[in-house]
C-alpha cells in the first residue's frame, strides 16, 4: 500500500509540477527580483539620483509642498524615506476618488520627476496579478491564474517531500558529473530539498495573503449580516482596528468636504517615538472623516518587525492628542502577519535580504531543474522504447520549446525590459506601458526562436543573447545616464551599483551556461545488427 | 551578531553529514565506525540545536526562529558544496566551524 | 491510481478516471477547503473572537485542499476519490450551508 502511495504522489508531483510549471517559473523569478524592488526602482529612475538625506523636518516640509501643489486635498499618504527609498512618496486622493502620486525630495522639499516607468514595481505586480500595463483591470483575474499556479506549486511541494525517498541519505548529494537524468535528479533535488522551509514559507503565505480573494467562506460564514457579508468589519477586526475607526474603510469621493489644513505634525511625530523608542516612523496618513473630524496615522515602519502591517498610531487632527493604538491581537492573526511578514520581507537587513534572493533563485532554479529533468527522462525513455517519431513526440516537442521559452526567454525578456527603459525617450507618452510591450514582445519572440530552432540551438543562442544583454546594461546605463558604476561606486550608493553590478554578474552566469550546452547530440552505442544509417533521424538530430 | 549562528550550523551539517557512508568514504576513504556515526550524528543535532537557541536569544522567538532557519539552508548549500567539490576537506571545514563558532560565541 | 493498460495508448477510460480525479482533486478540493474554512470557523467562534476563528479556519482549509488533492489520486478508484473529498465537504458544509439560506442567522 505504501508503495501504491508513493507512485500515485509521484505522479501527481510530476503533472502538479509540470502543467503550469514555466508559469511557476515566471511568478518566482519575479518574485525574486521583487525582493529588491526598491533597489530597481531606484535604478529605473536615474534622474532622481542623486536625493537630499532626510531629517526630522522631512514630513512638515513634505505637509507643505503637497498643500502648495494640491490645496484641496481631504486626504493623502507620506511615505518617508529610508536606507531603500530615498525619496519622500505623497499620494492624495483627488475629486473623482483616485490617487495622485508624486515624489519629494527631503531635503530640499522640491517635487522631482522620473521617467513614468513601473521599475521594479513591475516585477512585484507581475509576480502576484501578471500584470501586463500600467493600468489595468484583469487584476483579479490574474490574481486568481497566480492562485491556481500558487495551489499547484503547494501540492508540488507536498507531494515532492513524500515520494523523495531518500531525503535524508541524499540530503547533501549531488553528483553533476554523473551527467543526464542522474545530475538534473540531484539539482533538483538539493535545490529542493535544501531550501524546503522558505518555498513552503513563500507558497503557504502566498496562499493566505490573498484568502479574502480565493477562500473567502470563513468570512462569509461569520460575517453574514443583513445585507450581505460585511468584509469591512472582518479587516477592521482581523487589523486590531477599534470599531468606530470602519468609517473610514468605505470609499467614495471626498469632493464634498472641507479641505484638510496644516496640521501640526512634529508633536504627534514626538509622541510617535516616544512610543516606539527604537522604532522608525514608516508613514504618516491624514484623512477628514464623513464627519467632519481629522484624524491623523502614523505608522511604524514596517521593518521594524518581522510581522507585517506595522503598529499604528491614531491621533486627533485638531489638538494632537493620541486617541486610538492599532495593532493586530490574537494568536492567529499575529501568524497571519509573521507569515505576511515573511513573504514580503519588509523585515530582511542586507545580508537577510540577499540570502533570501539567493532561495528565490534556487526556487526558480528547482522548477527549472524539474522541467528539464522530465524532458531528459523523456528522451531516454524514448530512446530506450525506439519511439522515434511516435505520440510522445510531440508532447515532448512542445515541453522543450516551454522549457527554453522560459528558462532561457524569460531573463533574456527581462533585460529587454531594463534595455527599453533606458532606450524609449523620457517624454514619450504611456512611456510605462511601452517597456511593458517590450518585455511581452521579447518574449514572444523568445517563444518563436524556441519553436523554430532545434533545442541545443535554442539554448545556446537565447542564453548568450541573454549574457550580452546583461552584460551590456552597465555600459548602456553609463552611455544614457549619470547614475552609472564610474559614478555610484566612488560614491558608495550601494542601491544602484548593486544594480547594475549585478547585472554584471548575470551576464557572466548566463554565459558560463550557455557554454554548458553540449554541442553533439549523444550517440546510444548501435544494437546488434543495427546500421548507422538506420538509425531513426529523431535520435541523432533531436537534441 | 549572524556568524556564530551560522557557524554552529555549518558544523553541525557537517558532522551530520560525514555520519553518513558515502560522505565519510569520500571524506576518510572508509564507512564510519558505529560510535562515529553515533557521535556525529549526535554532535551534529546538538550544534544545530545550540544555533537555534543562540539565534532565539540574540532575537526573540519569530525573528530567531527565521535566522536560524536562513541559516540552516546557507550552511546546507555550503555543506553540500564541500561534499561535492571538496569531500575531503569537510572533516577539517567541519572542525574549523566548531572553532570558529565557539571563538565567535564567546567573543560576542 | 489506476493501473497502465497494458496496450500503448492509454485507453478512454483510463483517461476518463484520471480527468475526473483531477476533477476531484481540483473542483472537489476546492469545496472541502471551503466547507472547512466555513464550518471550522463558525466552530471555533464559540472559543475565540469572529476574525481569529476565520484566520485560524482559513490556515487548516489550504492544509486541507492540499490533502484532497493526494487523497484524490491515491483512492483506489475515482469513485472514493470524490467520496473521499465530498463526504467531509458535506459534513463541514452543512451548517454554513443551512445559515446561508436562511437559517440561524
Amino acid at each position: 500500500m505504501k508503495e501504491g502511495f508513493r507512485q500515485a504522489m509521484s505522479w501527481l508531483h510530476t503533472w502538479s509540477g509540470l502543467v503550469l510549471g514555466w508559469l511557476l517559473f515566471a511568478i518566482f523569478l519575479t518574485g525574486t527580483l521583487a525582493f529588491f524592488r526598491a533597489e530597481l526602482n531606484q535604478w529605473s529612475r536615474p534622474e532622481l539620483y542623486p536625493m537630499g538625506p532626510a531629517s526630522a523636518a522631512t514630513a512638515a516640509r513634505a505637509q507643505e509642498a503637497l498643500l502648495r501643489r494640491a490645496p484641496g486635498v481631504t486626504q493623502w499618504i507620506m511615505h518617508l524615506p529610508d536606507e531603500r527609498q530615498p525619496a519622500v512618496t505623497l499620494l492624495w486622493r483627488t475629486g473623482n476618488g483616485r490617487f495622485e502620486t508624486l515624489l519629494m525630495d527631503p531635503q530640499t522639499g522640491a517635487v522631482r520627476e522620473g521617467r513614468d516607468t513601473l521599475g521594479g514595481e513591475f516585477f512585484y505586480r507581475f509576480h502576484f496579478e501578471l500584470r501586463s500595463a500600467k493600468v489595468t483591470r484583469w487584476a483579479t483575474e490574474g490574481r486568481w491564474v497566480v492562485g491556481g499556479a500558487t495551489m499547484l506549486m503547494f501540492v508540488a511541494l507536498l507531494t515532492g517531500i513524500v515520494t523523495h525517498r531518500r531525503i535524508f541519505k541524499d540530503f547533501f548529494t549531488f553528483r553533476p558529473r554523473k551527467g543526464g537524468q542522474r545530475a538534473w535528479l540531484d539539482a533538483h533535488n538539493v535545490t529542493g530539498v535544501l531550501m524546503l522551509p522558505f518555498y513552503l514559507m513563500i507558497t503557504f503565505s502566498g496562499l493566505m495573503i490573498f484568502h479574502t480573494l480565493y477562500l473567502p467562506a470563513g468570512i462569509a460564514a461569520l460575517y453574514r449580516g443583513a445585507s450581505g457579508v460585511d468584509s469591512a468589519a472582518y479587516f477592521a477586526e482581523s487589523s486590531g482596528e477599534p470599531a468606530e475607526r470602519r468609517a473610514l474603510r468605505r470609499r467614495g469621493g471626498t469632493a464634498a468636504q472641507p479641505p484638510l489644513p496644516l496640521l501640526p505634525l512634529d508633536p504627534m511625530l514626538a509622541q510617535a517615538g516616544a512610543e516606539w523608542p527604537q522604532g522608525r516612523i514608516g508613514d504618516l496618513r491624514a484623512q477628514r472623516l464623513p464627519d467632519g473630524r481629522v484624524q491623523v496615522e502614523v505608522g511604524r515602519h514596517d521593518g521594524d518587525r518581522l510581522q507585517y502591517r506595522p503598529q499604528r498610531l491614531v491621533f486627533d487632527g485638531a489638538d494632537g492628542r493620541l486617541l486610538h493604538r492599532v495593532d493586530a491581537q490574537g494568536p492567529a492573526a499575529r501568524t497571519y502577519g509573521v507569515l505576511y511578514g515573511l513573504h514580503m520581507a519588509r523585515f530582511a537587513g542586507p545580508t537577510m535580504r540577499w540570502a533570501l534572493f539567493g532561495f528565490g533563485i534556487a526556487g526558480s532554479a528547482m522548477i527549472a531543474t524539474g522541467l528539464m529533468l522530465w524532458v531528459v527522462k523523456r528522451r531516454q525513455q524514448a530512446a530506450r522504447q525506439r519511439a522515434g517519431g511516435g505520440t510522445g513526440a510531440w508532447g515532448m516537442r512542445i515541453v522543450e520549446t516551454l522549457n527554453i521559452a522560459a528558462l532561457a526567454g524569460l531573463p533574456l525578456a527581462i533585460a529587454a525590459f531594463f534595455w527599453a527603459n533606458r532606450l524609449v525617450p523620457a517624454d514619450l507618452a504611456a512611456r510605462a506601458d511601452v517597456e511593458l510591450q517590450c518585455f511581452f514582445s521579447a518574449w514572444a519572440l523568445t517563444l518563436a526562436v524556441a519553436a523554430a530552432l532545434p533545442a541545443r540551438t535554442g539554448w545556446r543562442v537565447l542564453l548568450a543573447l541573454g549574457g550580452l544583454a546583461y552584460a551590456g546594461l552597465p555600459l548602456l546605463n553609463a552611455l544614457t545616464t549619470h547614475a552609472h558604476l564610474g559614478v555610484t561606486l566612488p560614491a558608495g550608493d550601494w542601491a544602484l551599483a548593486g544594480v547594475d553590478l549585478s547585472f554584471l554578474a548575470t551576464g557572466a552566469l548566463l554565459g558560463l551556461i550557455a557554454r554548458q550546452v553540449p554541442r553533439a547530440a549523444p550517440v546510444a552505442p548501435l544494437r546488434d545488427g543495427e546500421l548507422a544509417h538506420e538509425r531513426p533521424p529523431a535520435l541523432a538530430e533531436r537534441s | 551578531m549572524v556568524l556564530p549562528v551560522f557557524l554552529f550550523c555549518l558544523a553541525g551539517l557537517g558532522a551530520l553529514a560525514l555520519a553518513m557512508d558515502r560522505h565519510h568514504a569520500d571524506a576518510l576513504g572508509r564507512d564510519p565506525a558505529p560510535r562515529a556515526r553515533r557521535l556525529l550524528q549526535l554532535g551534529g543535532a546538538a550544534a544545530l540545536l545550540l544555533a537555534l537557541a543562540l539565534a532565539i536569544a540574540q532575537a526573540g522567538f519569530a525573528m530567531g526562529s527565521t535566522d536560524w532557519s536562513v541559516q540552516l539552508s546557507l550552511g546546507a548549500l555550503a555543506a553540500t558544496a564541500l561534499a561535492t567539490w571538496w569531500p575531503r576537506r569537510l572533516p577539517t571545514a567541519t572542525l574549523l566551524a566548531t572553532l570558529g563558532a565557539l571563538a565567535t560565541w564567546a567573543l560576542q | 491510481m489506476p493501473r497502465v493498460p497494458a496496450s500503448r495508448a492509454p485507453s478512454v477510460s483510463y483517461r476518463l478516471a484520471v480527468l475526473s480525479r483531477i476533477l476531484a482533486a481540483a473542483l472537489g478540493g476546492y469545496l472541502l477547503a471551503a466547507a472547512c474554512a466555513a464550518g471550522l470557523a463558525l466552530a471555533l467562534a464559540h472559543a475565540m473572537p469572529r476574525a481569529e476563528a476565520v484566520l485560524s479556519a482559513t490556515m487548516l482549509a489550504w492544509l486541507a485542499y492540499a490533502l484532497a488533492a493526494a487523497w484524490a489520486f491515491h483512492a483506489r478508484n475515482a469513485w472514493r476519490a470524490w467520496a473521499g473529498v465530498l463526504l467531509p465537504a458535506l459534513l463541514l458544509g452543512a451548517l454554513p450551508l443551512w445559515n446561508a439560506f436562511g437559517g440561524r442567522a
